[in-house]
């Protein structure tokens, strides 16, 4: 018997505070929550014992039912009973969804009766029928409908065909429904792409049928951060409140406060995966009340030092011998952060550069190439804070022997040095990634616990407001989240240019 | 200074196999014991808490590999490999010569050291006993280990000879090398490490046993005896029956990569079609390790139980290897 209980504790605006039930299972997730990524059910780098290590709110997690279909294919699922079994997770949140934001590629062969997806073992077609033979073998706790993903540059023609065809689809769900599996839970996927008027109606439609919550599909995906708030807004205000609302392809902490404000509770946590591919850490200051002068000094000296040492390093000057007697003072360390400061603008820019590179990486099915940031190919020729992120690959962190942030509970902090995490990196060491992921899932839950208190608190909005302040000291000055909405919108403006019936534009107000 | 009296105390005897305490500047340890080799400062996957965990209580350090990356001065700057990698547990770095040799083509051995080519710019570098003990030292493992004149172990005539003797001159320089640079606990491994280092290759498994069995009788009660290079569960079984202490190896880490489980019946291929069916663990009996209880098995007198009831698991058939019978009946055990 599967139960989904969900209550709504607190709202402030559109934003809202819940709790998600599985009595069966003895999981509650409170909302706003990040639902862990995995690839075939365990978090990519993680053993089960560390998984648990990472608290009660590391129980949410997304099992993605084209893997399964691949491999071991649902008749296997079946003998082990079900993938809970499969995995050994009894005691987990298991959400089905197909979404995967690392994998999206548009432009796939959907056709009226399946849905094409990138698969690790290459692109595959799934029907309808095919995809529910899975879920009913699975028997994860939410199963969200096969849709029909889109780009928000979609033409109008293609996105009410993706809505059209998205509905049909959580209809045939529906039906499909094995049995003994009836009271599976539903989540109805809403499309729509950047279409304003089929954003309401796929929401209204979807609202209409028996589902347990809502997966909000096609985000992320070239809409800039307006166009998002209005389409978020369109399809919300039709879904009951008393329902929850999962969305993928929103992870950067800016896109996550902007999906909470609108009433998103549950996200997909493909962002901190994404982080610890490239060798980034989290570093932005998730609380208010931890935002302490260790954390300062944290991120402000690691800019610092991480520019110098790199550079003194080019001209073999001797910094890096300078920095291993501690981080304090010294001749050699106050020009070091001077030279800092005078780099820090070339730094920031190279910092806003990556988050860019990787956001554009989602909508590759534009120019045909295809996205290999999610596979671990970030640029590595930047020292310093990626908004509020540390890229351990830089020579920098050679002989750093501080925690990735001074402060930090996790495993990794309590017990390795970014040095070390550097050489693990440099050498390929699986531990690099298991290290990186543990604080990386670590501070990115940090970040969802802080919004739910500022959300019960009712004080949602000057959290908001002071975690995008912090976020913009901490990229050296630089607003590097909202420069790289500008230039996004810039970008996907022109091609905005180009199709027919979207959204009205509001002129640069960035 | 070099090893002294009380390196070994053995706890507990049958016939020759031995269960003892080593007492390491970071941890006491109980042999027969295997260490998994942690190449770059990192066992494969694993974090330290989970060595822990496995009852993992020395770990190997490749010097070579370490001095490449990154670096026995960054190390030693960082505090010593130890802190380096906050493991609280044993290490032992070999002296780098073995992977000069088996990595690289252009190894050359004169009484000086070890001549290779550097694989970064192809410049001629030497390795001499030296120099070895010098970056061993400041990696600062537990265990260090003087470089020897390693031959194939196909070869034979005057070069094994001339090895020996060369390794024990070797050995002489490093024990002076250390002087004034013992910044990190440790002592020089003795003669035990030559003695029965270099019988890994690919010897038959007759002539393997009978040079540990040599070994073995011929070496000091107090001072542990390293197998380097034996892993497979059968190989620890006989060189244990037959005395020896310690082993290293990296073929549990590397099976494993290749999908490969270590069953008390033999391995477990976990990449094979009758697999993906099966809901049972990968040995429902696995409690702790193997080296662990054949340590009590030792303490408590069954060992020859506990040798008989592995070669049963491993050759349900009977058809133990007669190398192994061999080798066990010198150990005073009839298979
Ligand atoms: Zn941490
Ligand atoms: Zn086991």
């Amino acid at each position: 018997m599967t139960v989904l209980q969900f209550a709504v504790q607190t709202t402030v605006g559109a934003a809202r505070h819940g709790l998600l039930s599985l009595p069966q299972r003895g999981v509650e997730i409170a909302t706003p929550a990040v639902v862990l990524y995995t690839r075939r059910g365990l978090p990519v780098h993680l053993t089960a014992d560390l998984l648990r290590t990472l608290g009660p709110d590391a129980r949410s997690l997304q099992v993605n039912p084209v893997h399964f279909l691949e491999s071991p294919g649902p008749d296997i699922v079946q003998v082990a009973g079900s993938i809970h079994d499969l995995l050994s997770f009894h005691d987990y949140a298991l959400f089905a969804l197909t979404s995967d934001p690392l994998e999206f590629e548009a432009g796939g062969t959907t056709t009226k009766t399946s849905a094409s997806f990138e698969t690790p073992a290459g692109r595959r077609s799934v029907t309808i029928s095919q995809y529910m033979e899975v879920i009913n073998a699975m028997k994860p706790d939410v199963a969200a409908s096969l849709t029909d993903e889109i780009l928000a540059t979609s033409s109008a023609k293609r996105t009410i065909k993706s809505v059209d065809r998205s509905l049909r689809w959580l209809d045939s769900c529906l039906d499909l429904r094995a049995t003994g599996s009836l009271d599976l839970p539903i989540f109805g996927s809403i499309q729509g792409g950047g279409m304003i008027a089929e954003r309401e109606r796929s929401a209204c439609e979807t609202a209409k049928r028996e589902v347990a919550g809502f997966h909000l599909g096609g985000f992320g995906r070239g809409e800039t951060y307006e166009e998002r708030s209005l389409l978020l807004q369109a399809a919300i205000n039709h879904l009951p409140p008393e329902k929850p609302r999962h969305i993928s392809g929103l992870g950067v902490p800016e896109d996550v406060l902007q999906g909470i404000s609108a009433g998103v509770d549950l996200f997909d946590g493909s962002y901190a995966h994404r982080l610890t591919m490239g060798g980034f850490a989290m570093v932005f200051p998730p609380d208010e009340e931890e935002d302490d002068v260790a954390f300062r000094n944290g991120v402000h000296v690691a800019l610092g030092s991480a520019v110098a040492a790199q550079n003194g390093q080019a001209k073999g000057n001797g910094v890096i011998g300078g920095m291993a007697n501690g981080g304090g003072g010294g001749g050699r360390n106050e020009s070091a952060q001077r030279y800092a400061a005078e780099v820090g603008e070339a730094d920031a820019d190279g910092a806003t550069l990556v988050e860019l590179k990787s956001h554009r990486g989602r909508e590759r099915g534009r120019d045909g190439k295809k996205d290999k940031v999610g596979k671990g190919e970030l640029p590595e020729e930047h020292g310093g804070v990626v908004s509020g992120a540390i890229n351990l690959r830089s020579t920098a962190y050679r002989l750093d022997g501080r925690p990735i942030l001074a402060g930090c509970e996790c495993f990794s902090c309590r017990n390795h040095s970014r040095a070390y995490i550097h050489h693990l990196l440099n050498t390929s060491e699986m531990l690099a990634q298991v290290l990186l992921d543990i604080h990386n899932i670590h501070h990115y839950l940090r970040f969802f616990r802080a919004t739910r208190r500022a959300i019960s608190e009712m004080r949602f909005s000057e959290y908001c407001n002071w975690f995008l302040k912090r976020r913009l000291d901490c990229s050296n000055g630089r607003p590097a989240s909202q420069k790289r909405f500008v230039m996004e919108e810039c970008h996907s403006r022109q091609k905005y240019s180009e199709k027919a019936s979207l959204l009205p534009l509001s002129v640069g107000t960035f | 200074g070099t090893a002294n009296e009380s390196d070994l105390e053995v706890l507990a005897r049958w016939n020759r196999a031995r269960a003892s305490l080593m007492m390491l500047p970071h941890f006491d340890c109980h042999t027969p014991m295997f260490m998994p080799v942690g190449t770059q400062g990192t066992v494969k996957g694993l974090t330290t808490t989970q060595l822990e965990e496995l009852g993992c209580q020395v770990i190997l350090g490749n010097t070579y590999h370490l001095e490449n990356r990154p670096g026995s001065d960054l190390i030693y700057q960082m505090g010593g490999l130890h802190k380096f990698m906050n493991w609280r547990r044993g290490m032992l770095t070999d002296s780098g010569g073995f992977q000069m040799v088996s990595l690289l083509q252009l190894a050359e051995i004169t009484e000086e050291g070890v001549t290779f080519q550097s694989p970064v710019d192809g410049t001629r570098m030497l390795l001499t006993p030296e120099a070895s003990i010098q970056i061993q030292n400041k990696i600062g493992a537990d265990i260090i280990m003087a470089l020897d004149d390693v031959v194939s172990s196909t070869v034979t005539g005057p070069r094994v000879e001339e090895a020996m003797h060369r390794t024990l001159r070797w050995i002489d320089r490093c024990i002076k090398g250390r002087d004034g640079e013992d910044t990190f606990l440790g002592f020089v491994w003795d003669l035990v490490e030559y003695a029965i280092g270099g019988v890994s290759g690919g010897e038959a498994k007759e002539a393997f046993w009978r040079v540990v069995e040599q070994c073995t009788a011929a070496l000091p009660e107090n001072k542990p005896r390293y197998v380097m290079g034996v892993g497979y569960p059968l190989d620890i079984l006989v060189c244990s029956a037959l005395g020896a202490d310690m082993y290293d190896c990296v073929y549990p880490t590397r099976t494993a990569r290749f999908g490969t489980a270590l069953i008390p019946e033999g391995v477990l291929k976990l990449k094979l079609a009758a697999m993906a069916t099966d809901l049972r663990p990968i040995d429902p009996t696995c409690d702790c390790m193997f080296t662990e209880k054949m340590r009590n098995s030792i303490i408590d007198g069954s060992f020859p139980e506990f040798v008989r009831d592995f070669l049963k698991k491993q050759f349900p058939a009977g058809d133990v290897p007669q190398w192994v019978c061999n080798a066990l009946a010198a150990a005073g055990i009839q298979v």
